[in-house]
């Protein structure tokens, strides 16, 4: 494979990204209809929200007063000085999403240097297992992604989130303590649940290390380099807006889920129909929900942080309070980084048409519920458990996959003799 | 196989430590699920709601003043002159008597009679310069004359005229004046501050059926509902009647309560019945029966979306020509209603106001406007209804019966209240806020004490406290005979009971039994407790299990060893 085709390829693939944006871009009805579904855009993440926010701030108004604006200060001075102009705001968005997908391309070359000094698995027949996706197939999966389309055609702003953790996964990949903190810590920052990327982004930095002490010194330093991050950047903050009201209207909003606009998540009919009384103790429940699968997974799994992250991305974005399709797009795009696993997934049919029938049943039934008034909120809520369902099944299956890879890794199948015959039955996964 | 041993071991405490790890954020949660589902209960003050209930905090006293004036010419003229401190004494000391022969310790009317300034004055002429503004503080003027006769003034005065001018006729029949006028009041306050709790529901029933619930305030709606066209009503002179009419009765009135006042016409407001048919006397009739259904609440637009005040209606109809004459009585042939009305409690009064087409188009320049004289009894019937509505007794017929002489009460100008009847209104509402305010209080604080999980924030816990603040501040007042500024203080403390009461917060776990914890919290945790409990107990298991492999190793290692562990086992 000649150097000069593939970078040909890259150049085709990011052609096309851009080409197809910029023409999507062109019907500005688009934009400000995707930007108005509640799949796309959510209380946190709407750039309505965002403009509006940014022109409160270029008057003079305290942007985090009317309860309106939960955006983070510093995304508010990034849009400040180019709002003024679609084109740019258009390019921006664009941009980014390039660079996710070069990064997500960049992450792949890391990982298959990483693969190719693993011992091979050795597979049913005897044959050595391929490697995974190219780089660039997994750019593709996520630049082409209907999902990650119609996120960046709405312009939510989940997409800065995204980007800042798939550059904290980058940097991890890569061994770059202080900017793969940095980034977790932007994305923290943008987002609050990506904190707990920490993990996984720690797991990356420290995989070649085999001194237990340095491991742990490691872990302190990166633990105190996101402290600082984090820290740094809400005093950039302050000095932007000049006062600590953002912390209620950015973190309070998400961690409260006070803003009760239908999503795709499970969380606002929960909260619409609770008594009251028991409000702030479910909400409790569902945060520490979110939160308490992190720690577990990365023990598990900790030979595999690129697992972990794509893992810890789908249960945000399954049980956060605001989820939209960005956060689809998300792990979705980091799904193929661990594209080794596919072959033993078992129900990939089924969640590939989970998905699409939600994608399809959400809008009507949105509009049954919202224009017509054929339907309720039932409706409108059922697909949105379908679509949980979806990415449940999805990380159910894929978790087995790994581990059934793993097991495949410590036992290797025996080609004769009985174990063949009356242990896994292999030939169901291998075909 | 070692490295199959060390594997095994690894797993073994990835295993231990991801349950581990999920159980420590289990067991972190388990002080939050204390802490957010805690119901918050502030304290209420249930030590003085029970002094208060029984009035131990605070007797309530409702101080009257009567200064006692004697003639002066008659003291001259006849050699031997009753002494004024001898009267004074001798109606204390009879006031005294009777209390203790009726069995009442106290008199809730503290009556307090003192001798006053003689006077030289006629009785047909209003001594102003005596005329007492004080609320509670009246003026008997007594002299001599052929037949005892005692007048009541409207300015807060009264005129005993005694037969024979001597000391006993005369306090005999000042006592007995002053329990006409102030003994109803005594009776009706006395039965309303009754802590017995077995007589005190049916009476207020009876009491306050009629009178509407006190505020400082009442929107006043005048309506002339006309049932068609062709009775050729387009115009009604309200505005003029409110002013010559109602206008002496809202000025007295404005020390109880304010009001504001509006008026309508609505046609083709018909009834949502056909009345029945009298052909004796070709009348239309209504039976007090049908009565009840008259107000067409459907199809009648009554609801004033003015202010917010209580408000009280007044509705004029004029039936339509099929249904004319309109009037009510009991049957064909029975006496028929002379004022054409009634009066709905708590909600206003009706009057029908049947017209004579044929008569007020001959005779009249305008016939379809309703003139001042047409309203007239009409607005006299309505003025006496307001009168019922807003508690206003009338003292000439509470009193009639008893005296053994005539007492007369003199009447203000249009039905307005006097003086005496104004006080008496003050008393009685202050009396009554101050038992309402209390029964809120106390069924609040009792449904509290009854319903555990009933969530009591703060503010409730401000407002009961500042209610019976309120409530003793009024109490206060009235032992100090300042009857205004009682009935405001009170009325701050019915309004602070009844929010404490009606408070949204509480009302949403009125009805929220143990039993539906259980339904809310079984869907989430089953599910959730069971993978972890199970996990839990494998691992102990395992553990114990190790346990045993460990010590059959060790037995199988050797004889001594095992007596070793033998020996520290025992």
């Amino acid at each position: 494979m000649a150097k000069g085709s593939s970078s040909n390829n890259a150049a085709a693939v990011f052609g096309t990204a851009v080409a197809l944006r910029l023409a999507l871009f062109q019907f500005p009805a688009l934009a400000s209809l995707l930007g108005e579904r509640v799949e796309i855009s959510t209380p946190v993440t709407s750039f309505k929200r965002l403009s509006e926010g940014v022109f409160l701030f270029t008057n003079g108004v305290p942007p985090y007063d009317g309860g309106v604006v939960h955006q983070a200060p510093l995304l508010l001075g990034l849009f400040y000085p180019i709002i003024s102009s679609p084109l740019l705001v258009n390019l921006l968005y664009i941009l980014t999403d390039l660079a996710i997908g070069y990064m997500l391309l960049r992450i792949t070359v890391i990982k298959d240097m990483d693969y190719a000094k693993e011992k091979k698995i050795t597979q049913y027949g005897g044959k050595e297992e391929e490697p995974g996706m190219g780089g660039l197939s997994v750019a593709t999966l996520y630049l082409f992604n209907p999902y990650t389309l119609a996120s960046c055609i709405g312009r939510s702003t989940i997409l800065y989130s995204n980007t800042a953790v798939v550059a904290a996964i980058w940097m991890g990949m890569k061994g770059n303590r202080s900017l793969a903190m940095f980034s977790v810590a932007v994305a923290t920052y943008l987002s609050l649940y990506p904190s707990m990327l920490i993990i996984p982004v720690i797991l990356m930095l420290t995989r070649k290390i085999n001194d237990n002490d340095l491991t742990k010194k490691v872990t302190i330093q990166c633990t105190g380099l996101f402290a600082g991050s984090l820290v740094a950047l809400f005093a950039l903050s302050f000095v932007l807006v000049n006062s600590w009201d953002f912390f209620g209207s950015v973190y309070g909003t998400i961690l409260t889920v006070s803003d009760l606009t239908p999503n795709l998540g499970l969380c606002w009919y929960f909260f619409i129909e609770m008594f009251d009384q028991f409000r702030p103790f479910f909400l409790v429940v569902f945060q520490i929900h979110v939160f308490i699968f992190a720690v577990p997974v990365s023990i598990k799994l900790r030979k595999y942080p690129l697992f972990v992250s794509f893992l810890l991305c789908a249960i945000m974005g399954t049980f956060k309070g605001y989820p939209s399709i960005g956060d689809a797009s998300l792990y979705l795009g980091l799904l193929p980084l661990s594209s080794e696993i596919f072959k033993y997934m078992r129900y990939s049919f089924l969640v590939t048409n989970l998905f699409m029938y939600s994608t399809l049943l959400a809008p009507i039934f949105w509009y049954l519920w919202v224009y017509v008034g054929s339907g309720n909120a039932n409706f409108f809520y059922a697909i949105g458990l379908v679509y949980g369902i979806g990415e449940i099944i999805l990380m159910i299956d894929s978790t087995f996959a790994i581990l059934r890879r793993d097991f495949e890794a410590h036992s290797p199948p025996e080609t004769t003799g009985q174990d063949a015959a009356l242990g896994w039955d292999r030939e169901v996964v291998q075909k | 196989m070692p490295t199959d041993r060390d594997s095994m071991a690894a797993n073994d405490n990835t295993r231990r430590m991801v349950i581990l790890s999920v159980w420590a954020v289990v067991l972190l949660g388990l002080p939050l699920w204390w802490k957010t589902t805690r119901v918050y209960r502030a304290e209420l003050p249930y030590d003085s709601i029970d002094q208060w209930n029984q009035w131990k905090a605070c007797q309530p006293k409702f101080p009257i003043r009567v200064n006692l004036h004697l003639s002066e010419t008659e003291q001259q003229q006849s050699g031997r002159n009753p002494e004024l401190s001898d009267v004074t004494q001798g109606v204390t000391r009879r006031f005294q008597e009777l209390n203790t022969a009726n069995g009442v310790k106290e008199s809730l009317l503290a009556i307090e009679f003192i001798a006053g300034k003689p006077w030289t004055g006629s009785i047909n002429k209003d001594i102003t310069e005596h005329t007492s503004t004080v609320p509670g503080t009246y003026d008997f003027y007594i002299s001599p004359s052929n037949v005892t006769h005692a007048s009541i003034r409207s300015q807060r005065q009264g005129f005993i005229q005694v037969q024979s001018w001597n000391t006993d006729h005369i306090i005999d029949t000042i006592v007995e004046t002053s329990s006409a006028v102030f003994g109803s009041e005594e009776r009706t306050i006395r039965q309303l501050l009754d802590t017995n709790e077995d007589t005190q529901g049916v009476r207020k029933v009876h009491d306050q059926l009629k009178t509407v619930k006190y505020a400082p305030g009442y929107q006043l709606t005048f309506s002339l509902f006309s049932g068609d066209a062709s009775n050729g009503v387009r115009e009604w002179k309200m505005q003029e009647v409110i002013h010559a009419y109602l206008a002496p009765f809202i000025k007295t009135m404005s020390t109880v309560s304010k009001f504001t006042i509006e008026s309508q016409i609505q046609h083709y407001a018909s009834l949502a019945f056909t009345p029945q048919m009298d052909y004796s006397s070709q009348e239309h009739y209504l039976t007090p029966d049908a009565l009840p259904n008259f107000i067409n609440a459907a199809e009648w637009s009554l609801a004033s979306t003015v202010s917010s005040l209580p408000s009280l209606n007044f509705l004029t109809y004029v039936p339509k020509p099929s249904e004319s004459p309109l009037v009510i009585k009991t049957g064909p042939g029975a006496s028929k209603s002379s004022t054409n009305s009634f009066l709905i409690p708590r909600w206003g009064g009706v009057a029908i106001l049947n017209r004579d087409i044929d008569r007020t188009k001959r005779s009249e320049e305008h016939p379809e406007v309703i003139t001042v004289q047409d309203l007239e009894p009409v607005m006299r019937v309505f003025l006496t209804q307001l009168r019922d509505l807003m508690g206003v007794t009338d003292l000439s017929t509470t009193t009639q019966s008893s005296s053994s002489f005539p007492i007369v009460f003199h009447k203000s100008l249009n039905e307005a209240p006097t003086t005496w009847e104004l006080d008496n209104l003050l008393r009685r509402r202050s009396a009554e806020n101050l038992v309402d305010s209390l029964a809120t209080i106390s069924s609040l604080a009792r449904l509290v004490r009854k319903t555990p999980n009933m969530v009591v924030l703060d503010h409730i816990q401000k407002d009961v406290t500042e209610a019976l603040r309120d409530i003793g501040r009024s109490c206060e007042h009235l032992s100090r005979q300042e009857y205004v500024e009682a009935l405001a203080a009170s009325r701050d403390g019915l309004v602070k009971s009844e929010t404490a009461f009606f408070d949204p917060t509480m009302v949403s776990m009125l009805y929220f039994p143990d039993e539906h914890k259980y339904a809310i919290y079984m869907p989430l945790f089953v599910p959730i407790s069971v993978p972890l409990l199970m996990s839990l107990l494998r691992e102990v298991k395992r553990l114990k299990e190790k346990k045993k492999q460990a010590q059959m190793d060790k037995d199988s290692q050797g004889h001594d060893d095992h007596d070793i562990q033998h020996d520290k086992q025992e």
